[in-house]
């Protein structure tokens, strides 16, 4: 298992690796932090390394994520799931 | 019933030649001795069939249905499988070899010796060195360049092989002697060199292994690589198969511990 506050910490070093703010609000959306599809990407795989598992993508939610709470929402039920 | 070619009366074209049934030779066009023409092949206005190079001259054949749009120049030597559809000012050089289905953008260059699989998607503006070897299904986007000389000008010559399913995105350069494996994803602008892994994402200006296809999505729609997950337009039914082997064999690909830390 892996916690939602973990999961936004490796989403904020992918961020800060970039040279961009690490995010504290939930509520904002992807594109306004610049988090991109293949920043989403590389959270999946830090996700997949810390929990040992792969986790499975199911395009329907994919489909709504939009926020950076979509996101951590997302990742905490897939890595549940995994 | 007998379909006559329609060769226009200021195309030149060779006695030599031999040419199929329904066939158009565009105006200004010139199609050489030794050019073989499929059936339904059309030449567009003011293409080159069969150009000498080096002044050496080997026959060259156009497979059945191809499109040849206006202004490209097919050199001698050349052999291009069913289907072919070039865009406009396309050159392809002596001895490159092109299975079927082949799709080339306007103003591409395919350098001589290569050999080329089948249901290649080439954009324009792509740039191929000579002696590059290129599997089925390869995508290579707007002026992607694939390159073969390490310290140039020179001699050395270490070209480029890029696997089945490969994707080359917009403006990314392959350095001499590159290998990029089945289904590898190269992004926007990288610089590609060294071996890539099957199924690997590359970034970045020293191509860095950064991912694996199976983790690209795009959020808006939830479309998930490796692209034949989603995408088969163009493609006729009988070659599902062979994609969902390749979409297999992407996904079957394993090699994490090269993506650890997300650089290699």
């Amino acid at each position: 298992m892996i916690s939602r506050v973990e999961i936004r910490e490796l989403m904020n070093a992918i961020l800060v690796r970039q040279g961009k703010n690490p995010v504290d609000d939930e509520q904002v959306t992807l594109r306004d932090i610049g988090f991109r599809s293949l920043d989403f990407s590389e959270l999946a795989l830090r996700v997949e390394k810390r929990i040992g598992r792969e986790l499975i993508f199911d395009a329907s939610i994919l489909r709504g994520i939009t926020s950076v709470a979509d996101a951590l929402d997302f990742f905490e039920e897939a890595s549940r799931r995994a | 019933m007998t379909k006559w070619n329609h060769l226009f009366a200021d195309a030149f074209v060779s006695a030599e030649a031999e040419i199929g049934v329904s066939v158009e030779v565009g105006p200004g066009a010139v199609v050489h001795s030794g050019v073989r023409l499929g059936d339904h092949v059309q030449v567009g206005p003011h293409c080159v069939i069969g150009q000498d190079s080096q002044g050496k001259s080997d026959s060259t054949t156009i497979g059945a249905g191809a499109i040849i749009r206006s202004h490209s120049v097919v050199y001698s030597g050349v052999v291009l499988g069913p289907q072919l559809e070039t865009g406009h000012h396309v050159v392809i050089r002596d001895g490159t070899i092109a299975g079927e289905n082949l799709r080339i953008g306007n103003f591409s260059d395919i350098e001589g010796q290569c050999s080329i699989g089948d249901y290649c998607r080439f954009h324009g503006y792509v740039h191929i060195g000579r002696g590059s070897t290129i599997g089925d299904f390869v995508w290579l986007y707007s002026l992607v360049t694939v390159t073969n000389d390490p310290l140039p000008p020179s001699e050395i010559f270490e070209p480029v092989s890029i696997d089945h399913g490969a994707v080359v995105c917009v403006g990314a350069t392959i350095m001499p002697g590159t290998h990029i494996g089945i289904g590898a994803f190269v992004c926007a602008g990288t610089i590609a060199r060294g071996e890539i892994p099957t199924g690997a994402v590359v970034a970045g200006p020293d191509g860095s292994v950064v991912n694996h296809v199976k983790r690209l999505v795009h959020l808006g729609t939830g479309l998930q690589h490796p692209w034949m997950n989603h995408f088969r337009r163009g493609f006729p039914e009988d070659c599902n198969e062979r994609l969902e082997a390749l979409r297999r064999e992407i996904l079957a690909s394993c090699v994490e511990d090269d993506f650890l830390g997300g650089r290699r």
